[in-house]
């Protein structure tokens, strides 16, 4: 494959989009929630799907609509660029709550005016007790109920928003288009038996869809009228012939299937965009781009109908479009997901279904668009895999030199043989694509939450461990403990304390699960991200009923690292060496290691125990041993569509933690690892900050020896690197070396980089207003460095940087 | 005896490396960036700013750790043996620079990163101190290495006898050769070391056709003036298989080992490198026909 253009910059059309979109200050929209209110205030005793159909269709019909100057992508979230829409059937009490708090958070800051407020409060007083959050809560059992609120498994995010986490099927839509799905659903509609109660419901779900459906296309038409509104009053020819194509394009794409890449990119935006408004979820993501876009582009490219600089344009104005969503969510909530991100995903590279190499010229576009623009979204991915062409990984480390964290990458090597292995197709396992930040799943085919259930605290639940089982921050006792810390006489007791706890935890994490997605699947059904994911249309069923062709999912363990480091520390250091007296070790950790005494004690956890990521068998193997034991124990469970349709029903491990080490650490006491009391945990399943001293090679090492082909929810490992390391040719080459040989040899599962000095951190922290440009990898995900909020801006600057 | 073993190297040779540092030299370069490198013994690096006065090295009972006043001292010049210092400090305020491996335990660590070794055609590269002071265990891991097919690059200020030189000739993969000056009082007066001695051991690996590349360190004061400059590379230009030179900047990233050492750093204060100068010396290299790099 040729990288044919040498792009000099950005069009002064796409500069000027960018600008206006950081100039716009993050506030919020109230005309969806005023939508959403009437309809279930009119429509009370309707069936939730139908009023949620009559609900989206109503905010399409009404909502504000705007075309931007110089846009050739259209299509707004909200009523103002940045503005988050308010979706209050999901939660109503955090707002009232936090109204006048948020032009004064820390991080993620949002103005509001008096009138919008005034609104909210109305709307948000009348939703009080009939929302998700509280109707979940009210379906918990009271022992879950505690063990949620104690925090050792948090669910909150799930029940604020919705699902999403999920690429729903563009390739076909583009295929059939519109009309082709109504056509669909009416024809499977006219085959139900009403005397069958089952298809009473699925037949008031195909009404709902058929609603849906219309009210989407009536919607892009509106952009077609709007277009040719603006062209007729506006006099510079160019803009009017460029408003008359956008005319032509919507017109096209409300019904049929586009018939260029110009109109197949609408098309997708128009999708991406809807799903957003339906649902509060996010991580929704667009699948493999660069494949089911392909044919178009190459068509259109070698019919003259389009150059290679207008698809560049094209894309940026797509990623622009993208970032202008906006989403408010809790503060509790939004220290897990710092920066503010939708973690929309745009997956490139890979291999094709007959394992070919997939890197084609609009995978170069799309990475080049991407690295000029240096912005949080899209999130772009690459799928690795052995045969990936060298002149696209070194296209790759010129934009991950631009130190915005991008691409990240996933493994074909051990991604697709682990789907195989859980029963997914070979074309499906080939297809597959990064969902949000790193975690994965096939696009159209897959269910919510490939990751991203509930967070279950790893250090919380070793604390409670080591002290009889008592929880150490609440005091309570959620399962009987096998002995403490000064009380036994081995190491290996102290194994099976943990063993014991995690199993317990594990299982209570899943009843947790369970309990939010009923209430999701009665409350806030999702009716078009069903009718767009393959084969909730044939089955009559909301992917949350069971919809969906495979549906594996995963919860996010948090503090990886640290677990595997306080085994570590104490079996050598303890058990072994007896440098530290257990019943000293337990008085300090409860002490936070206050005083001279407390302080020699972490002086020597921190120095005299290995540390996870310095490829040293002693503590990797101890990690494996005790991960492995949550991983074992989900294979007893399922999810809630489990012998209801899909394939799988079942759960795995995950570690995309997003930002939550920083808060999930916030409720952690001091650990053995030598951390301090509520500081942040290790994020994903990157080493702790500062311990990895081996370099990146070590690193390596150390994760691959977790049991990463179960991990399948994600293997988060996050390297900083410094400029210096990737300034010439041979640096570059030498990266790329590294990452092969951590992919192909290794089996890794993904990695991602971050490129810029301490001192420019430092620097952005004191002055925001002079980097409010900078982007930097946050978790799986990017963010501006500038919106974070301080601690969370610490964190990132603790992050080892490796001199190479 | 070694004091470090540094994985992930890719400043050193070609490839992803891991580095094997040799303690001991028989220069004593005032610019050494790895003062720690020189003795031959183990030494002691106090590093005062994690020093949180725990007292544990007080336990050893030599007196070099001693309070004070409720003041924790050091007094260097009671030292015995560094090596009762080893692990000895919570916060690693003491650390000791040297410590003794067996072949195999060196190969273990190293074969930790063969995988990464193969894909980029790196390896291994013996530097120091001066690797070939340590001849005999040196050859033994070089033999184990060549079995395992790892290659070898060895960094070499070449001031050692030609005898303990020829043992290595034909199993290393590239010589890395420190050439610091060809003016024998200046190369005197600076290291202490006997410039014929290099350039004899120079001309024989040359004579022999062995891989090699020259490093030459840029020092202010030194050898840093296109006159010096050109004297080593009209030397360099005269050998018959002499193809690469690599001119190292001075820099003064060792200050603090000094000051950890209990030693003085006479380059303390020095300017670094003219960016502007540095580039007549590359020019003038490329003109005599050599491939040129910088920073190794």
């Amino acid at each position: 494959m040729i990288q044919t253009v040498q792009i000099t910059g950005l069009s002064e059309r796409i500069v000027q989009i960018k600008e206006k979109i950081l100039n716009s200050k993050p506030s919020v929209c109230t005309e969806r929630a005023r939508h959403y209110t009437d309809i279930y205030q009119e429509n009370a005793g309707m069936p939730v799907i139908k009023k949620r159909a009559l609900a989206i269709e109503r905010t399409l019909q009404r909502m504000s609509i705007f075309i931007g100057e110089g846009e050739l992508i259209v299509g707004n979230h909200s009523s103002q660029l940045r503005a988050a829409p308010i979706f209050p059937e999901y939660a109503v009490q955090w707002i009232l709550d936090e109204l006048d708090e948020f032009d004064k958070r820390p991080g993620d800051a949002f103005y509001l005016t008096h009138q919008h407020k005034k609104e909210l409060k109305k709307i948000c007083e009348w939703w009080k007790g009939k929302t998700l959050i509280e109707y979940g809560y009210e379906k918990m059992s009271a022992i879950n109920r505690e063990i949620h609120e104690s925090g050792i498994i948090r669910a909150e995010g799930n029940l604020t928003s919705g699902d999403a986490h999920i690429a729903v099927n563009l390739e076909k839509i583009l295929c059939v288009g519109l009309d082709g799905y109504l056509r669909d659903v009416q024809l499977h509609g006219g085959l139900l038996d009403l005397n069958d109660p089952a298809d009473q419901k699925k037949a008031i779900f195909y009404e709902a869809m058929i609603i849906a459906l219309k009210a989407f296309q009536h919607f892009i038409e509106r952009f077609a009228r709007l277009a040719i509104k603006q062209a007729s009053e506006i006099p510079d020819l160019g803009r009017k012939t460029e408003l008359n194509q956008i005319n032509r394009n919507c017109l096209k794409i409300a019904h049929e299937p586009p018939e260029n890449f110009y109109q197949a990119l609408q098309l997708v935006y128009f999708v991406q965009l809807i799903l957003q408004i339906e649902s509060n979820g996010h991580s929704v993501s667009l699948g493999r781009l660069d494949q089911y876009l392909y044919p178009y582009f190459r068509d259109d490219l070698a019919n003259g109908k389009i150059t290679e600089e207008e698809v560049l344009e094209l894309l940026e104005n797509t990623w622009l479009k993208l970032l202008s969503i906006s989403k408010i969510r809790p503060w509790s909530h939004t220290r897990y997901s710092a920066g503010g991100p939708l973690y929309q995903n745009v997956t490139i590279g890979g291999q094709t279904v007959d394992g070919g190499d997939a890197v084609n010229e609009l995978s170069y576009l799309i990475l080049e668009s991407v690295g000029l623009l240096k912005l949080p979204q899209p999130n772009l991915s690459v799928r690795y895999h052995t045969n990936i062409p060298e002149e696209f990984l070194f296209a790759c480390t010129r934009v991950i030199e631009k130190g915005f964290g991008m691409p990240a990458f996933n493994n074909d090597e051990i991604v697709i043989p682990s789907l195989l292995q859980l029963g997914v197709a070979s074309v499906d396992a080939f297809n597959y694509s990064a969902i949000g930040c790193i975690e994965i799943a096939v696009p159209g085919k897959w269910g919510y939450r490939c990751t991203g259930m509930s967070f279950l605290n790893l250090m919380r639940v070793f604390l409670a461990a080591i002290n009889d089982g008592r929880d150490t921050m609440t005091g309570k006792t959620f399962l009987h403990g096998a002995g403490s810390l000064s009380t036994f006489s081995n190491f290996d007791e102290l194994m099976k304390a943990w063993k014991d706890q995690i199993r317990f935890f594990t299982r209570k994490s899943i009843e947790i699960d369970a309990t939010v997605d009923t209430a999701l699947e009665e409350l806030v059904p999702d009716i078009l991200c069903s009718a767009f994911v393959d084969d909730c249309i044939e089955r009559g069923l909301t992917i949350k009923e069971g919809g969906s062709r495979y549906d594996f999912v995963s919860g996010l363990q948090v503090g990886i690292a640290n677990l595997g480091n306080s085994l570590a520390a104490i079996k050598k250091l303890v058990f072994e060496e007896r440098r530290l007296q257990a019943g000293e070790l337990q008085e300090h950790l409860e002490k936070n290691f206050e005083g001279k005494d407390g302080e020699r004690i972490r002086q020597l956890l921190l120095n005299y125990a290995p540390k996870y990521g310095n490829d040293d068998d002693y503590v990797d193997q101890l990690l494996k041993d005790a991960y492995s034991c949550y991983i074992r124990e989900l294979d007893q469970y399922h999810t809630t569509r489990y012998n209801r349709g899909p394939i799988g029903c079942r759960y795995y491990a995950g570690t995309s933690s997003i930002s939550a080490n920083v808060p999930s650490g916030s409720v952690v006491p001091a650990t053995p690892d030598g951390r301090k009391a509520f500081t942040p945990l290790a994020e994903g399943c990157s080493p702790t900050s500062g311990t990895d001293i081996l370099g990146p090679t070590a690193v390596f090492n150390s994760v691959s020896k977790l049991p990463t082909e179960k991990i399948m929810g994600g293997v988060l490992l996050n390297q900083k690197l410094t400029p210096a390391s990737l300034r010439n040719e041979r640096d570059k080459q030498k990266l790329i070396s590294i990452i092969r040989t951590f992919f192909t040899r290794l089996k890794g599962w993904h990695v991602q980089y971050n490129i810029v000095t301490r001192d420019t951190l430092l620097a952005a922290k004191k002055d925001p207003e002079q980097y409010r440009d900078l982007v930097v990898r946050v978790a799986g995900y990017s963010a501006f460095f500038t919106t974070l909020s301080p601690d969370m801006q610490d964190d990132i600057i603790a992050r080892t940087e490796h001199t190479l | 005896m070694i004091f470090n073993i540094q994985r992930y190297s890719i400043h050193d040779g070609k490839g992803v490396r891991t580095s094997i540092f040799l303690k001991g030299c028989p220069l004593r370069c005032p610019w050494c960036s790895n003062p720690e490198s020189q003795s031959f013994a183990k030494e002691i690096l106090f590093d005062e700013s994690r020093c949180m006065e725990f007292g544990d090295c007080t336990s050893v009972e030599d007196g070099v750790f001693s309070f004070s006043e409720g003041r924790l001292l050091m007094n260097r010049k009671v030292l015995a043996d560094a090596g009762h210092y080893e692990e000895t400090c919570p916060s690693m305020a003491i650390s000791v620079a040297g410590y003794e491996k067996t072949v195999e335990q060196v190969l273990n660590e190293i074969e930790k990163d063969e995988q990464f070794y193969r894909l980029s055609e790196g390896g291994i590269t013996l530097t120091g101190g001066e690797p070939f002071a340590q001849d005999n265990w040196i050859l033994d891991l070089v033999l184990a290495l060549k079995k395992r097919g790892i290659p070898v690059a060895a960094e070499t200020c070449l001031h050692i006898s030609r005898k303990k030189l020829s043992r290595f000739i034909h199993d290393i993969s590239e010589f890395l050769i420190d050439l610091k000056h060809v003016d024998a009082e200046k190369f005197r007066s600076f290291t202490g070391g006997n410039l014929e001695l290099v350039l004899g051991n120079l001309k024989f690996l040359d004579h022999h056709a062995v891989p090699y590349r020259l490093r030459i360190p840029v020092i202010p004061g030194f050898n840093h003036s296109f006159a010096d400059m050109k004297r080593i590379i009209n030397f360099s230009a005269n050998l018959k298989n002499c193809r690469h030179m690599d001119f190292i900047p001075y820099h003064n990233l060792g200050e603090s080992k000094y000051r950890m050492l209990g030693r003085t750093y006479s380059y303390a204060g020095s300017r670094p490198v003219d960016e502007q100068e540095l580039e007549k010396y590359l020019q003038y290299a490329t003109e005599k026909g050599f491939t040129v790099t910088t920073g190794g």
